[in-house]
């Protein structure tokens, strides 16, 4: 039985609660739960569920230190290293096939690209100007290297090499979000400006990152540009992107720039 | 003469007081033990803290934070999906009990989190703002940032799987 207009409902009775209510609206609920036993016998039991939430010392300490212990993921020099042999990303890619990371023909079946919160979802598709660039993942782990799609489950110390066709574009940055909102520079690995890359043809992107481990959803996106951009363009236009693990379309970048993306979960 | 800033410490026990038990509940319901609840809920205050300054007061802090913890706890449940499906054959008394007290139907809460499994973590969430925290579909749209004809569409789905597993019961 889905929600009726009529009943008041459990989100009602729990910003009652919390006393998140305008002074007109409460006074309008509170009149309702007068009318209503069979809704005070619920608003009985939530105030019986959620009063007496003591945090003990234990417990704040125990946040505390999981507070302290999640250091900054920004930036990532040490993860960073070159597959020592790189023409292996070639070879395999050759024998396995390819997956190719691209953006979207025409836009989503629900007319939407973006999610912003709080917004009405914005008219750009991620990429304006065709042709459009993609991106490739390719993962190198103890079983071997293996091509890696969306919702790839992947592990700490797993090695990540990417491929590019820029489609006449000749700046990349890529960066990672994860569900915390941290934000790091993967290609460059540090805050910095985008770097040139070849404009025609498919090409390895140099040197691979190892993933560190922190579990959990991640996005990486990679931002081609026909200009140089800053990372902190990129960041300003993720500080209202309320679920960082879906696909946003960034529409505060310039028009320009083509915007591919993948996700991966991090698993322990 | 302004009262002085809070700690951190204080912020947190501050916030635990009064959210903590919301949390809990979410945690518990989601997660099917006790242990794993109480891991996860502090994990949720440390996303709570982390992300306080990027709260704009789009929902209210409550429905905020049932959000965060209700996303953390899916999380968790995607990264052990075969533990997840026979957790959820267990029975745990004390979250049907804090079900019955808050006068959500056990039972389609019940439903609910069985089905979970084979949705997506957006429909997911979608499917509990709306049947466990009986949410409307212009409330679940303006928390998750998704469009009203995408929250349609992800609860038509989710109705379309539970009306096969119950047949002509009107469920849901």
């Amino acid at each position: 039985m889905s929600p009726s207009s009529d009943r008041i409902r459990l989100h009602e009775l729990r910003q009652l609660y919390f006393d998140e209510l305008d002074p007109s609206a409460k006074a309008e609920l509170e009149a309702r739960l007068a009318r209503d036993p069979e809704a005070q016998k619920r608003w009985k039991g939530l105030n019986l569920e959620l009063s007496s939430g003591r945090a003990s010392s234990e417990l704040v300490d125990a946040i505390t230190e999981r507070l302290a212990a999640r250091t900054p993921r920004s930036v990532r020099p040490s993860t960073h290293q070159r597959w020592p042999a790189p023409q292996w990303l070639a070879a395999a890619a050759a024998t396995i096939g390819l997956v190719l990371i691209t953006v979207p023909r025409g836009a989503p079946p629900d007319g939407q690209s973006t999610r912003t919160k709080g917004l009405a979802p914005a008219a750009r598709p991620a990429c304006s100007m065709r042709p459009c660039p993609s991106l490739e993942m390719y993962v190198k782990d103890k079983a071997g290297i293996r091509k890696g799609m969306e919702g790839a489950r992947l592990r700490s110390g797993d090695w990540v090499q990417f491929r590019y066709r820029a489609e006449g574009r000749s700046h990349l940055y890529v960066v990672s979000l994860d569900d915390d909102h941290v934000l790091a520079p993967l290609y460059p690995d540090y805050r910095g400006q985008s770097v040139p890359i070849q404009p025609a043809g498919r090409h390895i992107l140099p040197g691979s990152i190892i993933l560190d481990d922190a579990i959990g959803p991640e996005r990486i996106y990679a931002f081609f540009s026909e200009g140089p951009i800053d990372f902190e363009q990129i960041e300003r236009a993720f500080s209202d992107v309320a679920d960082p693990t879906t696909a946003v379309d960034i529409a505060t970048l310039p028009a320009s720039v083509a915007q591919v993306s993948i996700l991966i979960e991090k698993v322990p | 003469m302004q009262a002085p800033a809070l700690s951190q410490r204080e912020r947190i026990a501050a916030l635990y007081e009064r959210y903590g038990r919301l949390v809990e509940s979410r945690c518990r319901f989601l997660l099917r033990d006790a242990d794993a609840a109480q891991d996860a809920t502090q994990e949720v205050f440390v996303k709570i803290m982390r992300n306080l300054e990027q709260f704009r007061g789009d929902a209210s802090p409550s429905t905020w934070i049932l959000r965060i913890a209700t996303n953390h706890c899916l999380n968790r449940l995607a990264s052990e999906r075969a533990g997840w499906r026979l957790r959820f054959r267990r029975h745990v008394e004390h979250v049907d009990e804090a079900g019955l007290r808050a006068g959500i139907d056990p039972e389609r809460a019940r439903f609910v989190r069985q089905l979970l499994a084979r949705f997506d973590p957006e429909t997911q969430a979608i499917a509990i703002h709306y049947y466990v925290d009986e949410m409307t579909q212009e409330e679940i749209s303006a928390l998750l940032g998704r469009s009203l004809p995408t929250i349609r569409k992800r609860l038509a789905k989710f109705k379309r799987v539970a009306r096969k597993e119950v047949g002509d019961v009107a469920f849901i």
